[in-house]
């Protein structure tokens, strides 16, 4: 690569990694505002946490666009930016389920944020920011099954946001 | 050129045709393999035609001869290796003699073989695949729309419960993710223990956590 040209992609980078930066922090203030105003075991912070992600897609989706897919065409830098965030949502959970001392079964926390990030990369992609909120009843009751049970799980279908206000609740 | 073995039959007309073509296909799949090496060696977005052309041990006019970009080399290599993938999960979904547990448990094995056989080619497919951009979208609805039919068309007709009609697309989704997340931590060699978790996840919101734990014990 001509030095002209590898300056170009060393900018490109410092933008990005700027940018990242910035949306990765508000996203992670309004999630633990949500959480931390969540009364109740591990199953209330994963619901309060799964709404209020939504609704900061709704307020800024260009923002959730932009940690959810754009980053991924970034390449190896966006994978690893992406996998930073990704390993502390899985701290976030796994923390959760410690303090209302849960055993989950291996790979619990993986499978979860598998689940969460498929349907926002999904809709996100196409710019289908409406119908996210849609899809998150179960995507909480495929979560939550393997821990509490199909039956005691059916109950997060009929489940909608909690009340507790986010930073985006409206 | 070599000559024709004294009473073998004379070429039939067509046979050079015959010939261009077996040529032109052995080049064409040197070139995919060529470009999965190379495409889960540096990124897709890193990685050039000359680099693959490099990996193929080709030259860069054969490349063009078949495709017309970077782009649509990485969508022949996609598309090849999700059919590839989707017949041989289907055939081993159907040689499967069990119930809908041990389906599912076969086609999923059947997956992270592949995976293992060809971990080059994984890694291009499942973590380059998203760094394409928006051009790979409608490919990727249709995998997961493909993989989600396989999944419904086992699935008991009459469930204990009754489930959201799509299902079967977010269950596929969260596999995607998961296998993503393992393909990119560069974990090819033991990514076929994810069996287990990965049958029991996919399992439990259809046939409950005890049928599910006793298809993967």
């Amino acid at each position: 690569m001509s030095e002209r040209g590898a300056g170009r992609r060393d900018g490109e980078d410092e933008g990005f990694l700027a940018r990242w930066r910035g949306h990765e922090a508000e996203y992670l203030d309004c999630l633990r505002a949500a959480v931390a105003s969540a009364e109740g075991d591990w199953r209330e912070s994963l619901r309060a946490a799964a709404w209020e992600s939504v609704r900061w897609a709704e307020a800024d989706p260009a923002a959730a666009r932009f940690l959810t897919v754009d980053a991924l065409a970034m390449g190896e830098r966006g994978q690893v930016c992406q996998r930073r965030l990704t390993a502390r949502l899985m701290g976030m959970l796994e923390g959760w389920l410690r303090e209302s001392e849960v055993t989950p079964p291996p790979g619990l926390a993986r499978w979860v944020l598998g689940l969460f990030y498929a349907s926002f990369h999904r809709h996100l992609a196409v710019g289908d920011v409406e119908r996210l909120a849609d899809v998150v009843p179960q995507l909480l009751f495929l979560a939550v099954s393997p821990v509490c049970g199909v039956e005691a799980a059916l109950a997060e279908l009929e489940t909608g946001p909690p009340q507790s206000p986010g930073r985006f609740h409206p | 050129m070599e000559k024709a073995a004294k009473g073998a039959p004379k070429a039939q007309p067509g046979g050079h045709q015959l010939r261009r073509e077996v040529v032109e296909h052995h080049q064409r799949q040197r070139i995919l393999a060529g470009a999965a090496s190379a495409i889960a060696a540096r990124g897709y977005r890193a990685v050039s035609v000359a680099d693959i052309v490099k990996s193929a041990a080709i030259a860069r006019a054969r490349f063009y001869e078949h495709f017309g970009s970077k782009q649509d080399c990485f969508f022949a290599l996609y598309d090849d290796a999700v059919q590839a993938a989707l017949a041989e999960v289907e055939a081993a979904c159907e040689a499967s003699d069990g119930a809908f547990p041990e389906r599912v448990q076969a086609g999923l094995e059947a997956l992270l073989a592949r995976f293992a056989a060809d971990p080059a080619l994984a890694r291009a497919v499942v973590v380059e695949g998203p760094a394409v951009g928006p051009e790979i979208n409608d490919r990727f609805d249709r995998l997961i729309a493909d993989f989600a039919a396989l999944l419904r068309r086992g699935r008991p007709e009459e469930s204990p419960v009754e489930l959201p009609e799509t299902v079967e697309e977010t269950v596929v989704g969260g596999l995607y993710w998961l296998l993503y997340y393992a393909l990119l931590e560069e974990q090819p060699k033991r990514i076929q223990q994810l069996l287990p978790q990965l049958t029991e996840f996919s399992l439990i919101p259809f046939v409950g956590a005890e049928a599910a734990g006793n298809a993967v014990a």
